[in-house]
């Protein structure tokens, strides 16, 4: 719009110009016209009196002889030519000396236009001796005389041609004079200056005006008539300050024609100035610029208003047309807000366009998809909201199917559990559960091929057969195949289920296992390991499956970590699994904090998400944590160490000794009593308990209650009660130089008491030693 | 636990036993203390002045090392024993086999 706009005033300023421009052109050439049109009359009339001069002079001269022939000729002259005013013959002194001295004959043409004549013999004598007449009858030339006044005959303007009367010898005897008055080039010039005031400069101030001058400036035609014979054009010019005018006056003297722009009584002026021949006159019209310019500047304002009107006539009946076009888009776009609104069944406003209305009809299909949308939309949603709220019950159920008080057994100080169940999807395949019956802790943790509903609903199957096999049983190698066969009954999908199944003697502390595809649990305590497993097959594969049991004896002090895949699975987003090595490493590392079993599980979950790094869990994760503590009772301190049958392991034991002995500020020597009984007893376990060459565990605990320190040493080797030994007798000793029962002697020596039991095919030695 | 046999002159040996000598270091020791056994007639002390602890079965390592000296007809002196070290011999009667210095 704004580049149209601008295109149009650029166009608009150089047609405006064009306009202006040829006008002023055309203003000037009627100018230039009319003062070519005066030169050319000038130069006619003056050339029709000369030739009509020129021709006469032969009848004249032929007819010299009869003096009184001449006036007839003159009086034809005059007749002849209407611009011819009158003319005369004037003779030299004495060439008629019948007619006087001086003769001459004059023709006129009176004021009503007859023509008469006389002879003026003496009346008239001054001519002869005039400067203007003596110069042009010594010249050899004829030639027109400077306008003058003509006073004696016209009374007006008037100018002459001269030329020379010859006798037939060819001397010059006088001289034909042939008058041309100016008054018809006055009344001309006033005319053509009228004219010019009503047709052309009507309404102008300052108008036009036209004059003529002299070769030598004498004003000849002026309105102002006070001017005429009596100033000159250059004297006039002279007295202004400007020096252009006086260039232009002396180039008119000259000859020269031409059109010049100047400062005339203080207006802008163009002066047209035209040089006439023969008579060395110059026709000159001065024409205020305002009028020069004044008709290009009416034109062109007047394209200039037309083309501008034309254009807000466009823009309105363009404006009208858009706006009554665009009235039903308007009532689309309210239409189309209020569909946006969400009220699609709104009736969409008629419309007459053709355009308009296939939109309307594209409309009208939208309208209806939207509603079958929404629609459709709706009844998805309410589906999946129903779905998502089922899922919702359903890990509600499952997630009270879990354990979910902590600490379950509160009442009990042997036994510390805590576990979590962290699902992927709302409803997950990992489980746990543990109960206790008859002093006995029956636990279970598992995990479901797959995620969500199904696996649920396998893991719900696998629970409720874990708690109903346990009460029927006490052996986790039935329990398990009684679950076993349950999973495999009702599995129609092949799922299957790993699991770890354990009970453990809250008495003894004696683990009773069977692991069915299940990762290693971790014993987590002075002596960090795996749990061995025995490869059995996961549940719900084979119903006839003979699962394998295992047993191994928990430290008090120890807790045993159980967990699932999830949990060693996770990645990294550059997948690198968090893994059981990284785990065990970190449960070495906190077990030497000695910590309760629910920070624990928390401690061992954040390493793991810190190690993958805020990554959205893939898999379910459940983390077990069963921390057993011992069956004595009353005992305010419990440390324990189990020990393999190897000499080598010597040093472990006398650091864990020394750590006791500073736990009860015992100075060095007894320090070194306890250390070395100890040792004494431990040594001799490793040494004849079990057969070389086989593995076997040796459980230390310490117990104190402040008053003394119980060490109790037990090993599920052969039968052997060192207290039986028969007490050394150190003299005989020492003399028979025999060194067996040393070993004994010296515990018997350094500890207060000491008795033996054989407990459930294990040897217990019990070594007392008072603190006070 | 090092073991250390240090020739003073042609009569005298000593035998210097630094650290722990319990049941896990004394067949090493055992095998350490061996060249002891190939010189005769000459004194053989036994410097326990850093020997920390010792147990029976380092007892009877001492009590091999007197038989097999004496058999040498060497004469043996443990010096330098500390007090908690020197309770064991106390305990076990073995003040009465050894000399001291």
């Amino acid at each position: 719009m704004s580049v149209m706009a601008v295109l149009s005033v650029v166009i608009m300023g150089i047609v405006y110009l064009i306009t202006k421009d040829t006008m002023a052109r055309e203003a000037e050439s009627r100018y230039e016209g009319i003062i070519l049109h005066a030169n050319e009359k000038i130069r006619g009339v003056l050339s029709d009196v000369y030739v009509a001069a020129i021709n006469n002079i032969e009848i004249i001269q032929r007819d010299l002889d009869n003096p009184d022939m001449l006036q007839a000729h003159l009086e034809r002259m005059v007749r002849q030519n209407l611009y011819m005013s009158s003319c005369r013959l004037i003779f030299e002194p004495d060439v008629y000396p019948q007619k006087g001295h001086n003769f001459e004959i004059y023709a006129w043409r009176d004021s009503a236009g007859v023509v008469r004549s006389k002879q003026m013999n003496e009346q008239h004598p001054d001519f002869l001796v005039h400067d203007w007449y003596r110069a042009a009858f010594e010249n050899q030339e004829g030639d027109w005389t400077p306008p003058y006044f003509d006073r004696a005959a016209s009374q007006q303007l008037t100018t002459t041609y001269m030329t020379h009367i010859r006798d037939g010898k060819g001397r010059k005897i006088g001289m034909l004079g042939a008058d041309v008055s100016l008054e018809w080039l006055r009344q001309r010039h006033k005319r053509v200056d009228r004219e010019n005031h009503e047709r052309f400069e009507k309404d102008f101030e300052v108008q036009s005006y036209s004059f003529i001058i002299d070769h030598d400036g004498t004003y000849l035609i002026h309105p102002n008539e006070s001017r005429v014979l009596k100033q000159k054009f250059q004297d006039i010019t002279a007295e202004t300050p400007d020096t252009l005018d006086d260039a232009i006056a002396r180039k008119m003297m000259k000859g020269e024609s031409g059109k010049v722009k100047l400062l005339n009584d203080n207006i802008d002026s163009w002066v047209f100035y035209s040089f006439v021949k023969y008579a060395d006159w110059t026709v000159v019209i001065v024409v205020p610029d305002d009028i020069i310019y004044h008709n290009g500047n009416v034109l062109a304002s007047i394209i200039l208003a037309v083309f501008f009107i034309g254009l807000a006539v466009v823009y309105i009946l363009c404006h009208q047309f858009i706006k009554k076009n665009m009235k039903p888009l308007k009532r689309f776009v309210t239409a189309a807000n209020q569909v946006a609104q969400g009220r699609f069944d709104i009736e969409l406003p008629p419309v007459r366009s053709r355009e308009i209305d296939a939109l309307r009809s594209a409309f009208s299909d939208m309208q209806t998809s939207l509603s079958r949308y929404t629609e459709e939309l709706k009844s998805t949603t309410a589906t999946k909201a129903a779905l998502e709220q089922e899922l919702h019950i359903a890990s509600n159920i499952q997630q009270q199917m879990l354990p979910k008080t902590y600490p379950p057994f509160p009442e009990r100080s042997d036994i510390d559990i805590y576990g979590e169940v962290v699902t992927a999807k709302e409803v997950g395949g990992d489980l746990f559960d543990f109960f206790i019956r008859d002093e006995k802790l029956f636990f279970s943790i598992g995990d479901v091929a797959g995620k969500g509903v199904p696996a649920a609903l396998v893991m719900a199957v696998t629970r409720s057969m874990f708690r109903s096999a346990s009460i029927q049983h006490t052996s986790p190698k039935l329990i398990v195949e009684s679950i076993n066969r349950s999973v495999c009954q009702s599995n129609d999908s092949f799922m299957f289920v790993t699991l770890f199944m354990g009970v453990l003697d809250l008495a003894t502390g004696k683990l009773l296992y069977t692991n069915a595809g299940h990762e290693p649990p971790v014993l987590v305590g002075t002596h960090t390991r795996f749990v061995t497993i025995d490869n059995n097959i996961p549940l719900g594969l084979r119903p006839d499956w003979e699962y394998t049991e295992q047993t191994v004896t928990i430290l008090p002090g120890t807790t045993l970590f159980l967990y699932t895949d999830g949990f060693t699975e996770a990645e990294t987003v550059t997948h690198v699994e968090y893994g059981r090595d990284r785990m065990f490493k970190e449960a070495i590392r906190l077990a030497a904090q000695k910590l309760d079993s629910r920070t624990l599980v928390k401690n061992i979950r954040q390493t793991e998400r810190t190690f993958v790094g805020g990554i959205p869990q893939k898999d379910d994760i459940s983390l077990l944590a069963i921390k057993y503590m011992g069956s004595l009772q009353h005992s305010h301190y419990h440390r324990s160490i189990l020990l393999s049958n190897n000499v080598q392991e010597v040093p472990v034991l006398s650091v864990f000794i020394a750590g006791v002995c500073e736990d009860m500020q015992m100075n060095e020597l007894t320090t070194a009593r306890i250390n070395l009984a100890i040792e004494e007893a431990v040594v001799n376990v490793m040494s004849y308990a079990y057969p070389e060459t086989t593995r076997g565990d040796i459980l230390l605990e310490v117990t104190s209650d402040g008053e003394k320190v119980v060490f109790s040493l037990r090993d599920g080797g052969k039968p052997f009660d060192p207290t039986a030994v028969k007490e050394v007798d150190v003299e005989s000793y020492v003399k028979s130089h025999a060194i067996g029962g040393l070993g004994i002697h010296l515990i018997r020596s350094y500890m207060d008491e000491l008795s033996y039991a054989r407990v459930e095919d294990q040897n217990v030695l019990t070594m007392t030693k008072k603190l006070k | 636990m090092e073991a250390t046999i240090r020739k003073d002159d042609n009569n005298r040996i000593t035998l210097i036993l630094d650290g722990r000598l319990d049941t896990s270091v004394t067949p090493q020791t055992e095998k350490e203390v061996e060249p002891l056994y190939s010189y005769t007639d000459c004194e053989v002390v036994i410097d326990c002045s850093r020997l920390e602890y010792i147990s029976s079965s380092g007892l009877r390592l001492l009590m091999a090392i007197n038989q097999r000296c004496s058999a040498n007809r060497c004469t043996l002196y443990i010096k330098g024993l500390k007090e908690k070290v020197y309770d064991v011999f106390e305990t076990t009667g073995f003040v009465h086999l050894f000399q001291f210095k």
